[in-house]
């Protein structure tokens, strides 16, 4: 088999393969790692490429699945790790000058996951500075670019991630998403992206991080390999005390079944507001064919999302604490709009502070009563189109807009993502279709705490007949 | 209420906050406007019925994985 076919493969696809022994983990490694070396001077995706490690550890799996050690669907599969994943031994810079030579001496708990599932680390992956932000702009190690169109963002912060599995680098990237930073990225590169429920996954090693909120997710080609990468994360973990002790189900038990009797709520207000044109119907087109499958579509509305600026101030607060002494000692280090972010965050009265801890809870209250009358809530997952690197502005449907960070408006890269971290309930984007320019939308399903197989089973459903069929960027080819 | 770049470094030098700059002062003030803006806006909102979010199960911290 090519090299260019065995990059092209999803990770279902590629896993027979590999168990049968007709591919082995080091060709599928070193078509990896010159998809990689080719397309690092464009997409700038990777900090740290770890080629040699990667080889050494697909010889040692091909040896192992040569007797017969064959450890499931992720055994000698390459994937990406985000750079603010702690990985034993190696650099983990968040993506800052900061912490450019911090070399942690533990893994974090999903990179030993992946390690014991057998998948190969390619590389550490670009991402924006601290993880804090959506565009994946790095001004220390310079900024990803989309696979779709080179000029404009990959989304972020798991930018670098999602830029690999899109242009067929890696099989699979490991994100986090403190406010949508592995479904903005997953929606804009046209991947699966998946923030499990807050508690599901152990958020241990990830560094510089928020207590309220963060997560880690998968970013993949297909809803099947998203279901095989969470079925490895999920679970308890004792050192972790965010996790639940629930039973991990199997994610894909019901991928076959039909979504007759599911319930899609579709908003009526907050998430369709600012929505560019194109991306509104890419999604009501979608909504509309999950009710030709037979799911039940109707309306709801969240009257307390109109407080959710609040909610977004008290994150910024919960990230300035994980900063104070790195902007006391290395305040030079730091770009000056992230200096600036975060020193205005200190200034978040413990009032509003505990105001915003009440409106999360609001939301959380109404979401909850919601999900009792649907099964699933489907939105866009971003509002407009990735704009090009460098602009300070968007366009929808051909109106000229600002774009603001969090915490400054409400036009911001993560308004449809962050709600589904301060609620902490499962959430999924599908790819659903290009725009006239040719880039992806996604669509955003929410679901109720834990059930992830019944998020996979809709999206997976809904793939099927999408018309998506596993599309690539060009520059993949 | 207008937030003012003198009520921030008030503030900074009366509550031991993080030292800023004439410059970073002057950026932080539109974004802590936006703070008090929303602020302002949760008045109206009774929120004393709003019960704690925090629960701890019996098995908690117990390994099922």
């Amino acid at each position: 088999m090519s090299t260019d076919s065995l990059n092209h493969l999803s990770i279902t696809e590629l896993a027979p393969l590999i168990q049968s022994r007709e591919v082995s983990p080091v060709e599928v490694v070193d078509a990896a790692l010159a998809q990689a070396e080719r397309l690092q001077p464009v997409l700038n995706s990777f900090i740290t490429l770890l080629a040699d490690d990667a080889r050494r550890d697909a010889k040692e799996r091909e040896k192992a699945i040569k007797v017969g050690e064959y450890r499931g669907p992720l055994d000698g599969i390459p994937i990406g790790i985000k750079d603010n994943l702690a990985t034993k031994g190696i650099r983990t810079t968040v993506g800052s000058k900061v912490l450019r030579d911090y070399v942690p001496q533990d893994d974090a708990a999903a990179v030993t996951a992946c390690k014991q599932a057998g998948a190969i680390i390619i590389g550490k992956e670009n991402l924006h500075e601290f993880a804090a932000g959506g565009t994946s702009e790095n001004p220390h190690y310079g900024a990803v670019h989309n696979p779709w169109d080179v000029e404009r963002i990959p989304g972020g912060s798991s930018g670098g991630g999602a830029a690999n599995v899109a242009a067929r680098v890696t099989h699979a990237s490991l994100g986090t998403d403190l406010a949508g930073s592995v479904r903005i990225p997953a929606s804009y590169c046209g991947l699966v992206g998946l923030k499990p429920t807050f508690g599901r996954v152990s958020q241990r090693g990830i560094q510089v991080t928020s207590h309220n909120g963060d997560h880690i997710g998968p970013m993949t080609r297909s809803v099947a390999d998203c279901a095989v990468m969470l079925q490895i994360l999920a679970g308890n973990d004792p050192a972790d005390p965010s996790t639940v002790p629930i039973d991990v189900p199997d994610y894909t038990s019901r991928f076959g079944e039909p979504i007759a009797n599911i319930r899609i709520g579709v908003p009526t207000n907050y998430y369709f507001d600012l929505v560019d044109a194109e991306v509104d119907a890419a999604v009501r087109k979608a909504i509309a064919s999950l009710g030709e499958m037979g799911a039940h579509v109707s309306d709801v509305e969240f009257s307390t999302l109109k407080y959710m600026e609040l909610v977004r101030a008290g994150t910024g607060a919960d990230s300035f604490i994980a900063h104070e002494q790195m902007l006391k000692d290395h305040r030079e280090d730091y770009s000056p709009e992230l200096a600036s972010r975060m020193l205005a965050s200190q200034f978040s009265l413990g009032r509003d502070y505990a105001k915003a801890l009440k409106v999360q809870r609001l939301i959380e209250d109404e979401f909850a009563q919601v999900l009792q009358d649907v099964d699933i809530i489907a939105t866009p997952t971003m509002a407009f189109s990735p704009r090009r690197i460098g602009e300070e502005t968007t366009m929808i449907s051909g109106k000229e807009h600002p774009l603001r960070v969090s915490g400054a408006g409400d036009l911001y890269l993560g308004h449809n993502t962050h709600v589904s971290n301060a609620t902490g309930l499962p959430t999924i984007t599908v790819p659903c279709g290009l725009t006239s320019e040719g880039l992806p939308v996604g669509l955003q399903l929410i679901g109720r705490p834990f059930e992830e197989a019944l998020l996979l089973q809709a999206a997976a459903q809904y793939e099927k007949i999408s018309g998506w069929d596993n599309a690539s960027p060009e520059l993949a080819n | 209420m207008p937030v003012t770049k003198e009520m921030l470094r008030a503030m900074l030098e009366s509550l031991g906050g993080l030292n800023m700059t004439d410059e970073e002062l002057e950026k932080a003030v539109p974004q802590v406007q936006i703070y008090a803006d929303q602020s302002a806006k949760l008045q109206a909102l009774d929120l004393s019925k709003v019960y704690s979010g925090r629960l701890l199960h019996p098995d908690d911290g117990a390994s099922k994985s």
